[in-house]
């Protein structure tokens, strides 16, 4: 098992950005809107679990809706075709 | 309950694709994801607050953590209801940093070679690997990663899975695996182990009971939405 959710990986905000492709702000936005779980450090850094963010993308962005928009624009393409693309 | 690594020949298909089998896998790994999450979510409130135990601090956001847990278990419950009776819930995805810009990349060159007009948003796309991953390794040093394969550029896949502790790496990349006839292929570093499969090996031999005919990719949106019902 990689990691346990008793001793979960904690990331800092620029670790938590780095793994999603965002911005340290977006990050920031999450924490101060209380959409994600983070331990508040007494120097005034945070950490985050990495579990909990991970989770928080279905409730942060509309992965259904963004899955609807990929699948509409690849729907001309095939499986095999993609494969064969990336080769 | 096996912990996987899948490679960028698979998972674009899968994520890009929505009639086809790799898709119809990705659905098995959504599952697992939600899965995973409604059990375990929880108990990192305890490890959140062992950890501000140890280092001192304030936890925050524990309403976020059960309605994640929540949304989780809502989600787990829908795709047991829509999946065949017996569909494994406990196939658990780890992706990576360098994984995820890898797909990202990919995402950008295949839609162009393709002509796919209008393409495919790499960052959407990538928030579906992101988002049935149960965890996920730090970007590597490039130096810091041992010669594994053939290729070079093969060797971080390999490396993420050994790292991450994955029981299973499954990619159809020849220096990867590169017997197709045998389809799998061990490595190992140090105390970790990872067998190495293709696609088809992996359904052949490790999900060959899976009803497969009766899932369809195309319900992914749908599961989805099923967790935020109660936004």
């Amino acid at each position: 098992m990689p990691q346990t959710a008793a001793a979960p990986k904690l990331l800092t905000v620029a670790q938590a950005a780095s793994l999603l492709a965002v911005s340290e702000k977006t990050v920031r936005r999450w924490i101060d809107d209380e959409r994600i779980p983070y331990l508040r450090l007494p120097g005034g850094g945070y950490r985050i679990p990495q579990g909990a963010l991970l989770a928080s993308l279905g409730g942060n962005y509309a992965l259904g809706d963004e899955l609807e928009e990929i699948d509409a624009r690849m729907a001309r393409v095939t499986e095999d075709e993609v494969r064969a693309a990336l080769e | 309950m096996p912990f996987v690594v899948v490679d960028t020949n698979v998972s674009l298909p899968a994520t890009l694709i929505s009639t086809g089998l790799m898709r119809k896998f990705w659905v098995l790994l959504a599952f697992g994801a939600a899965a995973y999450r409604a059990e375990h979510l929880q108990l990192e409130v305890d490890g959140l607050e062992a950890q501000a135990t140890d280092v001192g601090g304030e936890i925050h956001g524990r309403q976020a953590l059960k309605r994640l847990a929540t949304q989780a278990d809502q989600a787990r419950a829908s795709m047991e209801e829509l999946l065949p009776v017996g569909t494994p819930s406990d196939w658990f995805a780890i992706g990576g940093v360098d994984l995820f810009s890898e797909y990202e990349r990919k995402v950008e060159e295949v839609a162009a070679k393709l002509r796919v007009d209008p393409p495919p948003d790499p960052a959407q796309a990538r928030r579906q690997v992101e988002a049935v991953c149960v965890a996920a390794e730090a970007s590597f040093d490039p130096a810091d990663v041992p010669s594994l394969t053939a290729d070079s550029d093969d060797d971080l896949i390999v490396w993420t899975a050994l790292s991450g502790g994955a029981d299973l790496l499954i990619s159809d990349d020849k220096h990867v695996v590169p017997d197709e006839a045998a389809g799998s292929n061990s490595y190992a570093a140090g105390d970790n182990t990872v067998v190495a499969v293709r696609f088809g090996y992996l359904i052949d031999n490790y999900l060959d009971e899976v009803e497969w005919d009766r899932i369809d990719g195309r319900m992914l949106p749908q599961l989805y939405r099923a967790g935020l019902a109660d936004r």
